[in-house]
């Protein structure tokens, strides 16, 4: 063996041998930390949240931060709560799982499950985990129409997240956090918490240095136009976002059979079985996004959902004759809440008063929605046409007047209407096209 | 499968690399066989339906090459010419079937206004390298510059694992001997160690490095210029700078990093492979870029395009004209699409503005050879300048996307940052917005954190010595003018200390294996 050849053997070697000692010495070093939470999320560490720790966990963010997908399948085993709130993004920012009449007895918040662009079959999967870590005692799902596409697909990873009514689940969990805790993310922000006391008390040596950063002229409020503008391009990504062109017409049912109101169907299956208080409601999205599903000619499909989500619950109610109906509330469409026009106050950007854009409410909706579910005092000041309990004898009727409203925010709303074609045209989505 | 995922590095490579070594204790041809079994399934692993293809494609250039050597031994001249014809013209109609059609028909439909139905055909992995590399065999071999006789080495030659999917384009004349003279029956730990050195920094190019910025201009990031482009949103000038460069450092570190994986896994076995990258960003003019980006390709477009066409033999005009026709085939070859044709287009014309540059200074009576730092740098920074803009086309999924953003860069549509990094801006925000930036607080990505990423890859592009120059006590790479490495200290030795850093690079690439990417040329 020439002298290279036993150099580099040796360097073969030791590189085995410190490459060995490294990715033992991380996991440990992971766990120790745990930056993000997932070894307190799988049991591996213990846990004392502080008050502040709690209302996070309860919100889906808290032992793993951010409130994605992954973190509420996580977090939701550790909080194992008495009330979920499902839903999508609406639900994820706007609504308030402190809400009162959702608490427990003792006081515990609800657990928000909301996730950002939700499909009815990711829903479903969530809804089942849930069930099957401890059936919760009332659950609460916020729905909206572009969930239904069947066409539309779980985000990506979410299939390869441990669930626990899937056999194995233990041993996905594990495998899942020890992935996780794998990783170089994982490590640098492990080495961070291990550094940062070292570097406060570096920075403690020195005297305060901290100069105030000057503000600058302040800019001049958002105009009206500028707003405008700001949501045809939020439009863009709405609706390439929620209603993707799949060149197909939008429907319930995929090639293989799987139906997006039969995952609805089985839920409320699930909940009869384990006598959870379930809630539907049709969440109130802006009238603008309401205008897109007309223009891109899918409003047969929109009745079809509400008429298909009735059916649903009218069967089940059928079948469980002396035990309460399982309600859905309807807060679409053209209603006082959702024709919010664009407004500017003096000195103030311009904005909508009850929404963040096209889809989104603000908070003080989300309140307003859950005082009309839960019947509060509040309620009573609500405006009228926001909230309906649909069921089939009303459900032909409430149709017809939805029509008629559309037709008149249509003919007086023009700007906004003008605005979501102008939305639809730029993306090459024929604004009228019947799919 | 992929380089950079847990199956290849702790499954296949290693059951590979013994199975090999015990096969070839037995006979040569019994671990060349090994070699080849274990290529088809690596190309089999991501869809088995395609093997036959694959098959198919190099039975069909062997028996061709075959026919046309025993034409010429017949001296049938015009019977061998056929031959290679239909060969290549097989061999473009299988690469335009399944790359080409869905696009031929699309065209179609948007000039005639016709409603033929588009096929949308999943793109068999690969199918544009080995095809060009087998029609440069079956073209040397009219020229009787190639003969291979075995097919074994033959299968081997198309299908060797390390090039099949991305290449390097391996060229037989360099590559075929190799095969055939493949003797090693025990491990060679020099080979493995130098092997896997040049494998660690093109794993952690790839997958730290180019997947790190590469999530910045992800088409799943919706506040990527590229997206918001894409969907006719405007894009400011910061937006489209920090993204046009984040995809020229990505795709450089993504294709330079499976080349350097693919040089330091055929070496380890002791197949030597051609550079594909000697420091592209470094170059300081179009034609010098040319020398050192996928350099392979490069060379098969010059050697099997450019000079049949005539090359420089014809005149100033044709040679240019055969630059454009060049360049635009080679646009096209990358995809099928109008924003490929419009790179090609533009790499065409800067060749030709570098060309007549280069004449014009000539015939000025200028020494080409002579230049002053300012110069060389400012020649540095053009020529980067203009294949960003280039990278613009090549990486839009429109024209009129890609034109927004080349606006956005040439500050036609405003200079906006996003309100959250005011703060860490500090003073300088304000500055900023007497100079005219506005800070918005919706849609816009937060430049700081890329504007870091962007600076420590520029850094590592335009200063840092690349793979080869670091690996040039071994010599991993096949010897090339084109590709001979320059001066560096940062040189690579099988020592303690390099021992050390490989561990933590390969630790850290390992560690970052969490969602493996492919590699942006399997698109190819």
């Amino acid at each position: 063996m020439s002298l290279d050849s036993r150099h580099a053997r040796r360097y073969m070697i030791a590189m085995g041998l410190i490459v060995a000692a490294l990715l033992a010495t991380v996991p440990s070093l992971n766990i120790a930390m745990d930056p993000l939470g997932y070894a307190r999320a799988a049991g591996w560490r213990p846990a004392r949240p502080s008050e502040l720790e709690l209302a996070f966990a309860s919100s889906g963010q808290w032992p793993v931060p951010d409130g994605t997908r992954e973190a509420k399948v996580l977090n939701v085993r550790y909080y194992a709560p008495e009330s979920v709130y499902f839903g999508s993004s609406t639900v994820w920012s706007y609504i308030d799982s402190g809400y009162a009449p959702l608490r427990t007895a003792d006081g515990r918040r609800a657990f928000n499950f909301g996730i950002a662009g939700a499909t009815a079959r990711e829903l479903l999967t969530a809804f089942e985990h849930v069930v099957a870590l401890k059936p919760p005692a009332r659950i609460v799902l916020g729905m909206e129409f572009y969930m239904f596409s069947a066409d539309k697909p779980s985000a990506p990873g979410f299939d390869e997240l441990p669930f626990a009514h899937r056999p194995g689940y233990q041993w996905d969990l594990a495998r899942f956090v020890s992935r996780r805790l794998l990783t170089a993310d994982y490590t640098y922000q492990s080495a961070a918490m291990l550094w940062k006391p070292i570097a406060a008390g570096l920075a403690s040596w020195f005297a305060p240095t901290v100069q105030a950063a000057g503000q600058g002229a302040p800019k001049a409020p958002m105009s009206r136009d500028e707003f405008q503008q700001l949501m045809i391009d939020n439009d863009k990504i709405i609706i390439t976002a929620l209603y993707p062109d799949t060149g197909r017409p939008y429907r319930f049912v995929d090639d293989a059979g799987w139906s997006s109101l039969g995952a609805i169907r089985r839920i409320v299956e699930i909940a009869r079985a384990h006598r959870i208080e379930l809630t539907l409601y049709i969440s109130p999205n802006h009238a603008r996004s309401y205008e897109a599903i007309r223009l891109l000619g899918w409003w047969p499909q929109f009745e079809a959902w509400q008429r298909g989500l009735v059916q649903v619950l009218s069967d089940d109610a059928k079948a469980h004759p002396g035990e309460a109906p399982v309600p859905l509330w309807d807060f679409c469409c053209y209603t006082t809440v959702t024709t919010d026009t664009i407004a500017q106050v003096p000195g103030e950007a311009a904005g909508f008063r009850l929404f963040a854009d096209s889809i989104h409410f603000k908070t003080v909706v989300g309140f307003m929605l859950m005082d009309r579910i839960f019947r509060t005092e509040a309620s009573r000041a609500l405006p009228d046409d926001f909230g309906v309990l649909l069921a089939a004898d009303n459900l032909e009727r409430h149709q017809a007047l939805t029509r008629t409203r559309q037709a008149t925010y249509t003919a007086t709303h023009s700007e906004d209407v003008a605005a979501v074609t102008q939305a639809l045209k730029s993306l090459g989505r024929d604004p009228g096209a019947a799919k | 499968m992929l380089f950079n995922s847990y199956v290849f590095l702790f499954g296949f490579f290693p059951v590979t690399l013994a199975a090999y070594l015990l096969a070839a204790r037995v006979s040569h041809r019994l671990g060349s066989g090994v070699l080849v079994v274990a290529s088809l399934f690596f190309y089999g692993w991501w869809n088995p339906t395609y093997v036959p293809l694959l098959l198919a494609s190099a039975a069909f250039n062997y028996g061709m090459s075959r026919g046309i050597v025993r034409a010429q031994a017949l001296a049938r001249p015009a019977l061998a010419k056929a031959v290679l014809v239909a060969t290549i013209v097989a061999d473009l109609v299988l690469l335009g079937y399944y790359k080409y059609y869905g696009f031929l028909l699309s065209t179609i439909n948007e000039l005639a206004g016709s409603d033929l139905a588009v096929v949308t055909l999943v793109l068999p992995l690969g199918i544009s390298f080995f095809t060009f590399t087998q029609i440069a065999f079956v073209v040397d071999t009219y020229r009787s510059e190639a003969r291979e006789h075995d097919p074994l080495y033959y299968l081997l030659f198309v299908t060797w694992f390390p090039h099949l999917i991305a290449g390097p384009i391996i060229h037989h004349k360099a590559t075929m001997p190799q095969f055939a003279a493949l003797a090693k029956v025990r491990l060679d730990w020099l080979a493995l160690a130098a092997g896997s050195a040049m494998f660690t920094i093109g794993l952690f190019k790839k997958v730290v490095l180019a997947d790190g910025i590469g999530a910045y201009v992800s088409s799943a990031n919706a506040m990527s210029a590229f997206t918001k482009a894409s969907l006719g949103v405007q894009v400011g000038f910061f937006d489209a700078w920090s993204a046009a460069l984040a995809y020229t450092l990505q795709l450089y570190f993504d294709f330079s990093g499976y080349s350097d994986m693919a040089v330091g896994l055929s070496f380890i076995f002791g197949v030597r492979f051609p550079a594909n990258f000697n420091s592209p960003y470094k170059a300081r003019n179009i034609i010098e870029f040319w020398r050192r980006w996928h350099m392979t390709l490069s060379q098969f477009l010059r050697d099997y395009l450019y000079f049949p066409l005539g090359g420089n033999r014809r005149g100033a005009v044709r040679r240019y004209l055969n630059l454009v026709l060049t360049m635009l085939l080679g646009g096209l070859w990358h995809g099928a699409g109008w924003t490929f044709v419009a790179w090609g287009a533009l790499h065409g014309t800067y060749l030709v503005i570098n060309h007549a540059w280069r004449s014009l200074r000539a015939s000025a009576g200028a020494d080409l050879s002579r230049s002053t730092l300012a110069g060389r740098a400012a020649a540095r920074t053009l020529t980067f300048a203009a294949v960003v803009v280039g990278w613009v086309f090549f990486r839009a999924t429109t024209f009129s996307s890609a034109v927004d953003i080349v606006s956005g860069m040439a500050g036609l549509n405003g200079f906006v940052l996003a309100a959250s990094d005011r703060p860490a801006l500090g003073a300088f925000a304000d500055w900023l917005v007497s100079a005219g930036v506005t800070f918005e607080p919706a849609m816009q990505m937060s430049m700081l954190p890329l504007a870091a990423w962007i600076v420590s890859l520029l850094v590592i592009v335009q200063w840092m010595p690349n793979s080869q120059e670091i690996m040039q006590r071994f010599s991993v790479i096949l010897d090339s003018r084109d590709a001979a490495p320059a001066a560096t200290r940062i040189t690579w030795r099988p020592s303690l200390g390099w021992a050390f850093v490989a561990a933590v690079t390969f630790t850290v690439a390992l560690l970052s294996l969490t969602k493996p990417s492919e590699f942006l040329y399997y698109q190819f």
